[in-house]
């Protein structure tokens, strides 16, 4: 009778426990602080985007170099005389995609250098510039980020293309 | 022999909980200085596979891998989807 309750007892802690396992978590808030404000949203905001930024700036860095190995590698196509007018192409469309990325970047770097509505340390001093500040970098590193992602999706679905196209010109017959 | 079972199933339970927990702490955004060799979590199957049915030309092979870096590189990145 009693092995009986105690194994009800773990059963049940069992199925209690696995629940709250695979229940959605919150995010944690420590106890005692206060509710977030619009201002510290909008501090946040800022680091958040300088962050981003600079992690951009790398992509766009390395994007060069991807740019240098695609022209390169046309290259050593081109000397084994075969055909590489649709992976030029693709290549032209890259590097445009890049330029106008690097634009979009080098606007919202410039909107960052210096953020209207906060001060040197990033703290707000007026709520509505900080506001707009926040909007147009956000908005100027997200365009750059879907130019950046479209541009370099576009250009490995093309040689991969062109690879392929070439395999199957080798196993003809 | 059966509570044995039933405490070793609850003690993986609650090891699970604990791991579950600790993913949900890490912030939401990029990290700095973010490494673009060290490849995403996220990755498409298309991509993970996208390399294998191609020829073994080391130059191809080269680039393609150079691209995927560029590729999950940006997917780690930031979109801002949540602009104010």
């Amino acid at each position: 009778m009693k092995t009986r309750f105690f194994t009800k007892i773990i059963l049940i802690t069992f199925c209690l426990t696995l629940a709250v396992a695979f229940l959605p978590a919150t995010p944690v808030q420590a106890a005692g602080d206060a509710p977030e404000t619009i201002d510290t949203r909008l501090e946040n905001l800022l680091m958040r985007e300088k962050i981003a930024l600079n992690n951009q700036a790398n992509r766009l860095a390395y994007s060069e170099q991807v740019a240098a190995k695609t022209d390169t590698f046309i290259q050593r196509m081109k000397d084994r005389g075969l055909d590489t007018s649709e992976l030029e192409k693709a290549f032209a469309d890259f590097k445009e995609g890049v330029r106008v990325a690097r634009e979009y970047h080098d606007r919202a770097d410039g909107i960052l250098a210096e953020p209207a509505g906060f001060d040197e340390n990033g703290k707000i001093t007026n709520r509505k510039l900080a506001l707009e500040t926040v909007r147009s970098a956000g908005n100027a590193l997200r365009r750059a980020h879907l130019e950046l992602t479209e541009a370099t999706i576009n250009l490995r679905i093309a040689v991969r293309e062109f690879i392929e196209e070439q395999l199957q010109q080798e196993n003809k017959p | 022999m059966k509570r044995l079972v039933l405490l070793l199933l609850f003690s993986i339970t609650l090891l699970m909980a604990a791991c579950n927990r600790g993913d949900h702490l890490n912030q939401p955004w990029e990290t700095p200085a973010q490494s673009l060799i060290t490849p995403s979590a996220v990755k498409s199957a298309e991509l993970a596979n996208a390399s294998e049915d191609l020829n073994d030309d080391t130059a191809a092979q080269d680039l393609l891998e150079l691209i995927d870096q560029l590729i999950q590189a940006n997917q780690a990145g930031d979109p801002f989807n949540d602009l104010p």
